[in-house]
């Protein structure tokens, strides 16, 4: 059940509000059941049959978090940590990357290994990171006492379950805790609404006609000119943005109605001056991740540190970011063209200590951001290769035609590009925002 | 442990973010300076613990983002 789906709009949605609030008269701990009783529905919803897998990574990840928590032996807590964390990966290895990693080992060694086919249930990528953050918290102690529903409910939390953003349980809980925040709320109700609005606009109305356009252009890539290559390639950086930044506002606006603020995921990411601070705007969750879950202690684990150690982590910790995003060599190299612009920025900023002008230095990013898309989006690399031809003009040019042509999607993507350089991202919205409905309602 | 004051913590960030000392104070933090990176933030925190002889755990790492909250921390 997608968030765009009416039945979740005008069916599901209501009446886990309807229960949540409504609840509370009941029992003290109501909030929680009905929170988890929705996101296990939600989840199922997709594949019934699939469902176990969550809650029994939930059940035997809770487990862990105990154990590491209660134990007083250092060593016997690390030894529980590392052994947890290698479970939680190697499932999402054998049914994310089982059939990449049997294909590549067929191509190597010429062996002929069937495929398993295994079904990726949904959401895993985002709920093994958020579990792994748990446990390495737990570990931390900075998480002191779990409840096994509160665990459940930060795992299952519907709205963010499917595409993130990635939530710590301490940034949850003391929001679930908080009992003002089971009392219907007029002001995060109207930012809510307004908020599941905008992501709606952005999905629907730009992402959906964008992607019509990007597939034509994706499957057609042999025959795409100099114009055709560029509005492929700019449809989809635009089209990723709406499409992920549309159902993360969706996620934030429905979070929103039960008083929840999930963590900012994207702040005007097209508007960063260099590829540093690109990961500083988009999928900051897992930006963040990333950053203290394995840069971080990475760096931490040697014994001496210098500039070219550190650049080469970084380097890895994209490839990581990279594959994360799916089980393609594509996804590799999207992860180590990033890796590559980061450590460039890093040189150059060791070497000079000059500041482009802004808009040069957003041109050029934006760009670059605009190529590495490209491998994002592709089927294969001869897709991306010629894609990457057509847009420096060695497919040659038919400029008068193709604009009459496709004229709607230029008119789109004048829009998409207002939207993304104009107008005030959501989280601005969020800060600002004071909808005072009563007044305007009189 | 040594101790460290709010002064040499700026002097430190300084260095690394290569902004002027006169331009950081106790209320800076990293989204303040775009040079503040994660490799700065690297920088930053292991020059501390060398002066400080104390090591900062890889979790507390990406909390000590703010001159306040190093100050704090040690």
């Amino acid at each position: 059940m997608l968030f765009h789906n009416p039945v979740f709009l005008f069916l599901f949605l209501p009446i886990v509000f309807f229960f949540y609030f409504y609840s509370k008269k009941y029992s003290k701990f109501s909030y929680e059941y009905v929170l988890i009783i929705a996101g296990i529905f939600f989840y199922a919803w997709w594949n019934v049959y699939l469902s176990p897998i969550i809650i029994l990574s939930i059940t035997i990840n809770f487990y862990f978090g105990n154990l590491i928590k209660d134990n007083l032996q250092k060593s016997l807590k690390k030894k529980i940590l590392i052994f947890s964390i290698f479970l939680n990966i190697f499932f999402l290895a054998i049914f994310k990357y089982a059939d990449f990693i049997i294909e590549n080992i067929n191509y190597l060694f010429q062996l002929n290994i069937d495929t398993l086919n295994l079904p990726f249930p949904l959401a895993m990528s985002f709920f093994t990171f958020q579990t792994i953050a748990y446990l390495v918290d737990c570990y931390n102690g900075s998480i002191k006492k779990t409840k096994f529903t509160q665990y459940s409910l930060f795992i299952i939390f519907f709205p963010q379950l499917i595409a993130g953003p990635i939530v710590k349980y301490n940034h949850m809980m003391s929001q679930f805790d908080n009992q003002n925040n089971r009392i219907i709320n007029r002001q995060n109700l109207n930012l809510g609404l307004v908020i599941i609005l905008i992501g709606l606009f952005k999905k629907i109305i730009l992402a959906d006609n964008l992607a019509i356009f990007v597939e034509n252009g994706f499957s057609n890539s042999q025959n795409l000119e100099f114009f055709a290559s560029w509005l492929t390639s700019l449809s989809f950086t635009f089209q990723i943005y709406f499409d992920f930044s549309g159902y993360v506002d969706m996620a934030t606006g429905i979070a929103l109605l039960f008083n929840i603020r999930l963590p900012i995921n994207f702040n005007s990411p097209y508007k960063a001056t260099s590829v540093i601070n690109f990961w500083q705007r988009w999928h900051i969750t897992l930006a963040n991740f990333l950053t203290n879950y394995i840069y971080f202690p990475w760096v931490k684990s040697l014994k001496k540190t210098n500039f070219f150690k550190i650049m080469i982590i970084i380097f890895c910790v994209f490839l990581i970011a990279g594959i994360w995003h799916g089980p393609s060599w594509l996804y590799v190299i999207f992860g180590a063209l990033h890796g590559f612009g980061i450590i460039t920025n890093h040189v150059y900023r060791k070497l000079f200590n000059y500041k482009l002008n802004k808009y040069i230095a957003c041109f050029l990013t934006f760009n670059f951001i605009n190529l590495t898309f490209i491998f994002f989006r592709s089927e294969n690399l001869e897709n991306s290769i010629s894609i990457i031809k057509g847009m420096f003009g060695l497919n040659g040019f038919e400029f008068a035609n193709y604009f009459v042509d496709k004229l709607y999607i230029v008119i789109i993507l004048i829009i998409a590009a207002i939207v993304i350089f104009y107008f005030k991202n959501t989280c601005y919205l969020i800060e600002k925002f004071k909808p005072d409905i009563e007044n305007k309602i009189n | 442990m040594s101790k460290i004051d709010l002064e040499s913590i700026i002097s430190i960030i300084s260095k690394h973010i290569k902004v002027a000392e006169k331009d950081i104070d106790i209320n800076s933090k990293s989204s303040d300076f775009y040079q503040w990176d994660s490799l700065a933030q690297v920088n930053i925190i292991l020059e501390i613990e060398k002066k400080i002889n104390k090591v900062v755990s890889a979790s507390k790492m990406g909390e000590l983002t703010s001159v306040k909250s190093i100050l704090n921390h040690l």
